[in-house]
This record gives C-alpha cells, sequence and structure tokens, in this order.
C-alpha cells in the first residue's frame, strides 16, 4: 500500500505520514483499521524501524491513529474535525509557495486576492462545501 | 530513553605518523541502524577494528554496551557480530557442518534458530558453501552471526555482490532484527542508496575526520539545493553565507547545497534580484560528493583527451 523513495530528499518518516494520511482521508484505511506493525512495515518497505516509529508517533500527536500497548496502532475514529484540518494542511504549502512567487514577481495581495477569486469563480464547483463532512 | 550500546570518546587511532582516525565523540543508540560512509581508505575499517577490540585506541577510549573495549575481549565479542564482506571463508565446508563448527563457539548459540532460518531459506546442509548461490552464502553467514544472538551488529558492504531480491532480503532481515528497540546496526558500505532506506543515522570519515554525523531524517530536512536565475548574482558572497555547503553558478543561474537556514538563503537571493528561486530536496549521494568536493565538469575535461 505505501511506498517510500529513499532518493527523493524528503524525510522518510514524513513519506510514510503523507502516504497513511492519504490512505485514511482517501478511506482507503477505514477507522477501526489496524495499521501494520512497525516491524512489519519497517521489514516490508526495508526502512528503519525507528522511521516508521516516528511516523506512527507523528500521525498518533495528530489524532489520526491510536495505540494502545500490544493492541497496536488503529486508525481512530470521529475524522470529520480532522479531517478539515487536514485538507487544510495539504493546501497550505501550495498557498505558501503561490504567495512567495508572487512575491518575487511583484504581484501584489490585491492583486493576488483578485486572481485567486477569479480562479475560484471560473471553477465554481465548491461553492456549497461546508467543510466538515467527513470522508 | 534508549539505551547507549557504544560510546566513543575522543577515540583516536594513528598507525606510526599516519593518522587513521581523527578524535571522534560517537554514539550508538539502541534501535539505530547507523551507515559509516567515506570514501575508500577514510578510517571505515580502522573503526570497525576498534570497536570489535582487535586494535585499540592511539587516544580517546570506546565502550560497547557500557564495557570499556579492550578490558573484557571475550564479552566484546559475544555482544558483536561482525559480518565481514568477504564471505568465502569456510568455502570447502558444507553447510551443515559449518554451522555445527561455528555454533561451536559460542555459549549463546541458538541451533533452533539456525535450523529454522535455513529452513526458511531453503539453504540445504549437504552441498560445501562454496557451491551455493552468493545470495544463500550471504544470508547463510548473516544467519549464522544473528543465530550466535549478539546485541551489535557489524556489517562490512553487506550486499555488494548480491542481486537486488537477495539484498532486499538481507536488509529486510536487517530491519527485523533491530526493531525490538534492544539492539543495533553498524554498516560500512559505498551503496548510499541502501543506507538512505535502511539507516536513521550516518557518520561520514573522510581522510579519518569524522566530517558529518547526523539524524538522516534530520539532514534529509536540512540538507536543500536552492537554484535561482538573475543577472549579477555575487556567488563569491553566497559562499560565505551560512550554510552554504557548495555552490555551483553559470551565466545567469546559481545553485546553492545548503545545510540548514534555507528560508534566510532564499530570501537573501530574493533581496539580491533573483528570480525563480526553487528549493529542492537532496539525496544523500548530493550531500556525499558534496562532502568529498566532488566537482561536476571536471570529468568532461579529463575526457577531452581521450574522446
Amino acid at each position: 500500500m505505501f511506498h517510500v523513495r529513499p532518493d527523493s530528499g524528503e524525510p522518510i518518516y514524513q513519506q510514510l505520514i503523507r502516504q497513511i494520511t492519504h490512505a485514511i482521508t482517501s478511506g482507503a484505511l477505514k477507522p477501526g483499521d489496524r495499521l501494520p506493525t512497525i516491524r512489519w512495515l519497517a521489514a516490508e518497505q526495508v526502512v528503519n524501524p525507528n522511521t516508521v516509529a516516528r511516523a506512527y508517533r507523528e500521525l498518533e500527536r495528530s489524532g489520526l491513529v491510536e495505540s494502545g500497548p500490544r493492541t497496536g496502532t488503529f486508525v481512530t475514529f470521529d475524522p470529520p474535525k480532522l479531517m478539515a484540518k487536514e485538507r487544510r494542511s495539504r493546501v497550505k504549502p501550495h498557498l505558501d509557495g503561490l504567495v512567495a512567487e508572487a512575491r518575487v514577481l511583484g504581484i501584489s495581495n490585491d492583486e493576488l486576492k483578485a486572481m485567486l477569486d477569479e480562479a475560484l469563480a471560473t471553477d465554481g464547483s465548491g461553492e456549497s462545501d461546508s467543510g466538515e463532512e467527513g470522508s | 530513553m534508549s539505551r547507549t550500546l557504544i560510546d566513543a570518546t575522543g577515540l583516536a587511532k594513528s598507525y606510526g605518523d599516519c593518522l587513521a582516525l581523527k578524535p571522534l565523540d560517537w554514539r550508538v543508540e539502541a534501535g539505530s541502524i547507523t551507515g559509516v560512509l567515506g570514501p575508500n581508505g577514510a578510517g571505515k575499517t580502522t573503526l570497525a577494528k576498534l570497536i570489535m577490540g582487535i586494535t585499540h585506541p592511539s587516544e580517546g577510549s570506546i565502550s560497547v554496551l557500557g564495557r570499556k573495549v579492550g578490558g573484557d575481549p571475550v564479552a566484546i565479542r559475544a555482544a558483536v557480530g561482525f559480518v565481514p564482506e568477504d564471505k568465502l571463508l569456510y568455502d570447502e565446508m558444507t553447510v551443515g557442518d559449518f554451522i555445527h563448527f561455528y555454533g561451536s563457539f559460542f555459549s549463546t548459540w541458538d541451533s533452533a534458530a539456525a535450523s529454522n532460518l535455513l529452513e526458511k531459506w531453503s539453504i540445504p546442509l549437504k552441498p560445501r558453501i562454496k557451491e551455493l548461490s552468493k545470495g544463500s552464502r550471504a544470508k547463510l553467514v548473516l544467519g549464522a552471526v544473528l543465530c550466535r544472538k549478539p546485541t551489535i551488529l557489524l556489517l562490512d558492504e553487506p550486499t555488494i555482490d548480491l542481486d537486488p531480491t537477495s539484498a532486499e532480503e538481507v536488509l529486510s532481515l536487517v530491519a527485523q532484527w533491530v526493531s525490538n528497540g534492544e539492539r543495533s546496526v553498524v554498516i560500512t558500505t559505498h551503496r548510499l542508496e541502501e543506507v538512505e532506506r535502511i539507516c536513521d543515522q550516518v557518520l561520514f570519515l573522510l581522510a579519518g575526520e569524522p566530517v558529518l554525523q547526523a539524524d538522516l531524517d534530520d539532514l534529509r530536512a536540512g540538507w536543500k539545493l536552492v537554484r535561482a536565475t538573475g543577472s549579477a548574482l555575487p556567488v563569491s558572497e553566497t559562499q560565505r553565507w551560512e550554510g552554504v555547503r557548495r555552490v555551483e553558478s553559470g551565466p545567469g543561474w546559481i545553485a546553492l547545497t545548503v545545510d540548514g537556514g534555507v528560508n534566510q538563503v532564499t530570501s537573501r537571493l530574493r533581496d539580491l534580484g533573483a528570480t525563480d528561486v526553487t528549493v529542492e530536496g537532496v539525496s544523500l549521494r548530493e550531500v556525499y560528493l558534496t562532502l568529498t568536493d566532488y566537482e561536476r565538469g571536471r570529468l568532461d575535461e579529463v575526457l577531452e583527451g581521450v574522446v
């Protein structure tokens, strides 16, 4: 299910976080599903168990999974709010890049806002989205 | 939180006037897999010998599992499992004889685990070791070392002549072995892509000098390649910026390999009128080449006389 690219320059634990998060948000992993054990995933992906453990710890901290002693790590219930937060955090880097690019090119804030409004108006499909529903 | 399994303080080794290892402060924590990197002659083998107590420090000290190396050679030998690059030592023995012979040296030998591994890997007992494939031979030696239950595994070029499938099996086994969090692995190798996958720590030696020690994911997060275009960018000035490890430039462009402080570097470049400032991740290969001062383009000059 997961595929790690060690030479991409992106920390491996972050790649795992991204991929597991995607599996959860896309519904491939459902609340209550058990994540592979650290040992299994490390052996399967041939990556360091510490790295897998770090990814699981971060996922737990962000509330996407929960782990109990001896029971393993499980995808947690109550996704809606997390999903909204997660969706925002995925768009955020693109926005940051956009802002940085606009700065370099000398595009003013108002100009950028106008462009964003225009792009949203052209697309027009996201109007009714409350931003709080789950999967 | 985790236990320190190898602890080196000011560890140095010289042979006559030759400094094989310059003072090294280094720790290996339980649960970690450390890649020791560097060109040939960088001091990797010297370090391995120091860990095993085969050679003694000229300065400083090293302890393994809290015991000073040199004081208790039997305990060190039991704790450290060394898998050499040259796996042909027992060529003429049959697999069964080798397992029996090897196991007899160690009170900690787990013969049930040995039979189990051989069966799992479909390695028969009858043939001589030299008749096995290279993959089977590598697995046999690694398996044998694991069955004497060391706490630290020292691997020298573990996959050097293995096909990708066998290499994957060997590394996967190593990853499993270390996952109980109580053991650790030190790998010396030139295969950077393997280090990149399986290691969480790197120690980089260059002519005996420890030039870099890092957590690999931290290294990935810190090392970046910043590219920018712009006219009259002050190349020599950027070389002095904090974090800038390497600068490449050409007409109208500049590429900086930075080790930390990437945001500062990009904003300074923009202040200097640079456009199209982009930031990319850096592979361990790039880090290696940067640390060894490899000059891209030098090859072309060399080839000019030949091709």
